[in-house]
């Protein structure tokens, strides 16, 4: 019994074959963890043996995707072996990036995810695709013992997020939201002082999140109905979406700007700014118990995302909460507004009444909340650890749902009720229907 | 419940990239209400009054290159009837119609889209028209998988029949996304066919469904079946296990999770059943973990450590514990870490104690993270050693851990192993945790260790001083700034004066004794600390003093009197620093009150961004360096608005800052563009 345990200077190799064979499938994938060998046991001098590096592949470099890539391909415990994207183009390029990196050409490049799930050597990949992709390759990855790193909002309907969150809990993996500000201090600092009482009992709490459209991607105004490019597969692109037809100023993207594939400025920044008003609340598991809203929605165009929108909730305790987006008597960021004076924070911003708030640390004894200074290396601590990472997948979930609740708000035009444990809209069978939506053959949802 | 009032149609809005008016769509009247809200109620929508038929004979010859207009006024029609049943009827009816006509796809989609909310039993029939057609098959069941009833289900059973492909996929996808029981036979049979992704689709849907009956069909699927449909059909037994254990059925669940696990499936299916078992298993469940953490796959460490703590209480961890040293070391990491989660016992605290002193970093890391719960009194010591060995992040974890530590006589232990520790380096941990735990009854070991102790100590004495120093001890402090000799525990402590200051509650009067001090204060160094001093405070009555200084004879005390300026951490000397930058002879007092009268500006992101502009181009002309004018730039981006961006795109044929102003012109774009 005692030699048949695994030693300690088991290399990542021996051990993926162990676990293959143990799994009874070779071409079943490794489930399990990196192998952790120290550095000096290898004769690396400290550097990270690439036998035990944790092996990541990406999917999607058309906006976010390279960044991530980048944050952790700076990491010398990472090893990036592939790349995963429906356009050829990104898809050099990333590839690039990585070869440059490793002063190689290794990387493997694949079009089609499900290939590249089925290498077997993958711990973990970092998905960046537009919203209405979220689902299937998350859910797809954690099916295969995948650990994710994968950007907000997490899903693009509700149905599709609590089904995630099951694959994360049924699969044991570890999933991380690209909700990073967690993972900066002045929005620790000022969640920790929310969540300890500092300004009393919270009053109101306001969300600014930005409005309008965007162009990102340069391509406003080309909208003429023309041939995809070679490069892109298009029909792959839509995939479950909806179908419409290719115009150069619906893809890459502002594609956020329909709201079949995304849900505008709301959907995209909710997942930021209320993903922090709910840290500070200690909501991370639940959700509003109210939600109404209004948006201002283009009538020409070929985008329906609102551009301007206000969006009020209430919690179960009674705390109302505002969202909105061009509307400036609320601030950008996020501002609890308590009994005894108001915390406000931002990108590079943080603000308290009284002043003097900000110079407050937190003591022993008190809530300490979960803390991490790098994103990207919380992300992979937590492979290796198997903790729960600062932005899990329920969490991005229980944000998003915000998001998606205000959608059907506008959408059914009324005031919803919504049952945070359960999950249901009370007594609106109609704004129920919108919870999901049925997919475009021949996708299917994972569970 | 409340209801939508009005609609209005704004005429004015624009764009940068092209103008566009804006339906607007406002719900509920919210309680309180809102200036903009009270402005949208004098309008009215054109989507909502006009007639239905001239909104469908637009949508009959929609082919998505027209934009989104008419989906949206359909849209806006549909909304504004959301109260009116009979009205709502209509709409269905003539949707209904519509379907039936020669419309084309993209306006029967729209419809499709508005039946998805109204659709009821009696649009059913159009719509499993649609259904075998690839054409309209997806756009039918984008309305037809939401509308309630067992017509719906008929119809999309009815329809596997008829079809083949991928729109027999599509259809089979609905009924699992809808729970369709009476689905269970026909998918059962898909599942057990010759085409292969179809029988995927199938064992899907199958588990999507989670009756008994779909486990039973899943079961007998995976007993026949291997590759992806094994692996299919066990994932989706997964989902009725689940199921069945939610409700209650243990027996079942647990019966269903071994059929999974016995399988010849990938290892994360395996593991998945794992855990399963693990969680239907009631008693037995702790034999399970422990014949795991004991066995040979290694694949069934990891979900067995994550649910050690489901099953087993503090008490009986010991032989999880004991499993530790076989384990390869990330179990060990992950074992770790899972003991954090366990309070106040004996056994797991040595454990995690232990894993801190491991060889292996990770094992070390995870140890530290747990000892912030499971540590007491007796981790003091161990976190101030590791912190001070240590270097990078685990120095960072045992520095923290140290000053989180909730346990009893935590404070005291920390105080009795400073007054007993000889190795500096420690000692200056400890103090380091004195301030961060604000341990007050230390106040007087620090203030003669700030007199006495080596370099390092006195300067991490001063710091600590700064959390636990109150008011009253302004004084005392005071003079231990000015008898310092070395500049960096004077730095030290003049943060700590200021600090200490700050938590005056009147801000009219924290400077009060600083100011007294200097009053009386001669020695040029002396008066520049205290200068420097006051500039930390940034209570504005000391402001006379400072701007006095700027004049004084000695450089030292104009130096100081400058940077206590430039340190100021509101905006309120911002006039006075533009002063020095225009005017002083010293270049570097020009640059250093220039850098900091650019960062005042952004002491106040909530200024009109056309003030905020006019203040940067002052800034701009006395800027003839690119490191200050890439300030500006960054600066400009805060302040979104059309003289932000002018200035901005001013600078893009500056080639030492182009590419700044080109971030900073693309940001304040995005940031006014509506469209």
């Amino acid at each position: 019994m005692k030699k048949a345990g695994i030693s300690m200077r088991m290399n990542r190799r021996q051990f993926l074959r162990a676990a293959a064979i143990a799994g009874g499938s070779a071409a079943a994938g490794m489930a399990g963890f990196p192998t952790i060998v120290k550095a000096s046991v290898l004769g690396r001098g400290g550097a990270v043996a690439p036998s035990n590096r944790i092996v990541m592949a990406g999917i999607g470099f058309g906006m976010q995707g390279p960044g991530n890539m980048r944050s952790f391909l700076e990491k010398d415990e990472v090893q990036w072996v592939a790349v995963c994207d429906i356009d050829k183009e990104p898809l050099a390029m990333a590839k690039g990036i990585v070869d440059k990196k490793y002063g190689n050409r290794a990387c493997a490049t694949y079009h089609d995810f499900h290939e590249l799930y089925a290498r077997g050597d993958l711990d973990a990949v970092s998905i960046a695709v537009p919203d209405h992709w979220h689902a299937i390759l998350s859910i797809s990855a954690l099916r295969a013992g995948l650990d994710v790193f994968g950007e907000k909002p997490l899903t693009h309907s509700l149905r599709e997020g609590r089904a995630l969150c099951g694959a994360v809990e049924r699969y044991g993996r570890v999933w991380q939201t690209g909700s990073w500000q967690r993972s900066v201090e002045n929005f620790h600092q000022a969640c920790e002082l929310v969540r300890n009482g500092r300004i009393g009992m919270i009053k109101r709490i306001e969300v600014g999140l930005p409005s309008g459209h965007y162009d990102f991607a340069r391509t406003f105004g080309q909208e003429a109905l023309v041939p995809p490019p070679a490069n892109l597969d298009y029909d792959f692109w839509v995939g479950p979406a909806p179908w419409w037809p290719y115009c150069k100023a619906r893809v890459h993207m502002n594609w956020r700007w329909n709201m079949d594939f995304g849900g505008g400025q709301y959907m995209d920044w909710i997942g930021h700014h209320l993903d922090i008003a709910h840290w500070g609340m200690g909501w991370d598991d639940t959700g509003p118990v109210e939600i109404e809203a209004a948006g201002e929605f283009p009538t020409s165009g070929i985008y329906n995302s609102p551009t301007r929108y206000c969006v009020k909730a209430k919690y179960a305790d009674g705390t109302p909460m505002v969202l909105a987006g061009g509307h400036d008597e609320i601030w950008s960021g996020t501002k609890w507004i308590g009994e005894h004076g108001w915390i406000w924070v931002d990108r590079g911003e943080f603000m308290t009444e009284p002043e003097s708030l900000k110079r407050e640390t937190i003591g022993p004894g008190e809530v300490h909340l979960y803390k991490s200074r790098d994103h990207a290396q919380n992300f992979l601590d937590c492979v290796r650890s198997r903790r729960k990472t600062i932005a899990p997948a329920e969490t991005a979930h229980r944000s998003a749902s915000v998001g998606h609740l205000g959608v059907i708000a506008m959408e059914v035009g009324r005031r919803i009720k919504w049952d945070p444990a359960t999950e249901t809209i009370i007594g609106d069978p109609e704004a129920e229907r919108l919870l999901g939506r049925a997919y475009r053959k021949p996708w299917q949802m994972p569970e | 419940m409340t209801r939508i009032t009005k609609m209005v149609m704004s005429k004015g809005s624009s764009r940068v990239a092209g103008a566009a008016a804006m339906l607007l769509l406002f719900a509920a009247a919210f309680a309180g209400g809102t200036a903009w809200a009270a402005g949208a109620e004098d309008g009215t929508a054109a989507g909502s009054q006009e007639s239905l038929e001239a909104i469908l004979k637009d949508l009959a010859a929609y082919g998505f290159a027209e934009g989104v207009g008419a989906p949206m006024r359909l849209r806006a029609h549909v909304l504004a009837r959301q109260d009116d049943p009979r009205a709502r009827r209509e709409i269905e009816d003539k949707l209904v119609a519509f379907l039936r006509s020669g419309a084309t796809a993209g306006g029967k989609m729209e419809a499709c889209r508005s039946l998805r909310l109204v659709g009821s039993a009696a649009a059913v029939p159009a719509l499993e028209a649609m259904l075998a057609d690839p054409a309209t098959t997806d756009m039918a069941r984008y309305a037809l998988e939401h509308i309630p009833g067992d017509e719906a289900d008929r119809a999309l059973v009815a329809a596997l029949g008829k079809t083949s492909g991928d729109v027999r996929s599509g259809i089979v996808a609905s009924l699992g996304a809808r729970g369709t029981v009476a689905a269970v036979a026909p998918l059962a049979g898909l599942a057990g066919g010759k085409d292969a992704a179809l029988a995927r689709c199938a064992a899907r849907a199958l588990g999507a469904i989670g009756t008994s009956e779909a486990a039973a069909a899943l079961s007998a699927i995976l007993a026949k079946s291997k590759g992806a449909l094994a692996a299919e059909a066990a994932s989706s037994l997964l989902l009725c296990a689940d199921r069945a254990l939610g409700k209650g059925r243990k027996d079942a669940a647990a019966d269903l999770y071994f059929k999974a696990f016995a399988a010849r499936v990938p290892t994360a299916v395996r593991q998945a059943a794992f855990k399963g078992r693990v969680a239907a298993a009631g008693e037995g469940a702790q034999d399970i973990i422990l014949k795991a953490l004991a066995g040979k796959d290694v694949s069934l460490l990891g979900p067995a450590i994550a649910m050690v703590p489901s099953v087993f209480e503090a008490p009986e961890l010991g032989p999880v514990i004991g499993s530790m040293a076989k384990l390869p070391a990330d179990a060990r990491a992950q074992l770790v870490a899972v003991l954090g989660g366990y309070r106040d016992d004996g056994a797991v605290r040595a454990a995690v104690i232990d894993a801190v002193q491991s060889p292996i970093p990770p094992v070390r890391m995870e140890g530290l993270r747990a000892l912030e719960k499971v540590g007491d009194a007796s981790a003091v010591g161990i976190l101030a050693a590791r912190a001070a060995s240590a270097g990078g992040g685990e120095q960072a974890l045992a520095r923290e851990v140290l000053s989180k530590l909730a346990a009893p006589d935590v404070d005291r232990a920390v105080i009795e192993r400073l007054a007993a520790e000889k190795d500096d380096q420690v000692r200056a941990e400890l103090i380091r945790a004195v301030g961060s735990r604000r341990v007050s009854g230390a106040k007087p070991v620090l203030m003669e260790a700030v007199k006495s102790g080596s370099p390092a100590v006195r300067a991490r004495a001063a710091g600590a001083l700064k959390d636990i120093a109150s008011p009253v001890d302004i004084p005392e402090l005071l003079n231990l700034l000015l008898e310092m000799e070395d500049e960096t525990g004077r730095e030290e402590m003049r943060a700590t004066v200021a600090a200490v200051a700050m938590k005056i509650p009147r801000p009219a009067v924290r400077a009060n004794g600083v100011k007294a001090r200097l009053a009386a204060e001669t020695d040029a160094r002396n008066r520049s600390d205290l200068l420097s001093v006051l500039g930390k405070i940034g209570e504005d009555g000391s402001l006379t003093l400072l701007r006095g200084a700027l004049s004084d004879g000695d450089p030292s005390v104009v130096d100081a009197a400058v940077r206590a300026l430039i340190d100021w951490p509101t905006a309120t000397p911002r006039d006075d620093l533009y002063e020095i930058a225009r005017s002083s002879f010293a270049l570097n007092h020009r640059m250093l009150a220039l850098r900091a009268y650019i960062r005042m500006i952004g002491f106040e992101p909530h200024r009109a961004p056309q003030g905020a502009t006019a203040d940067l181009l002052k800034a701009l002309a006395l800027a003839p360096r690119p490191e200050e004018k890439k300030l500006v730039l960054g600066m400009l981006a805060r302040f979104p608005c059309v003289a932000s961006l002018k200035t901005a795109e001013s600078l893009l044929s500056d080639p030492t800052v182009a590419e700044e102003a080109k971030l900073a012109a693309d940001r304040i774009r995005g940031q006014i563009s509506t469209y």
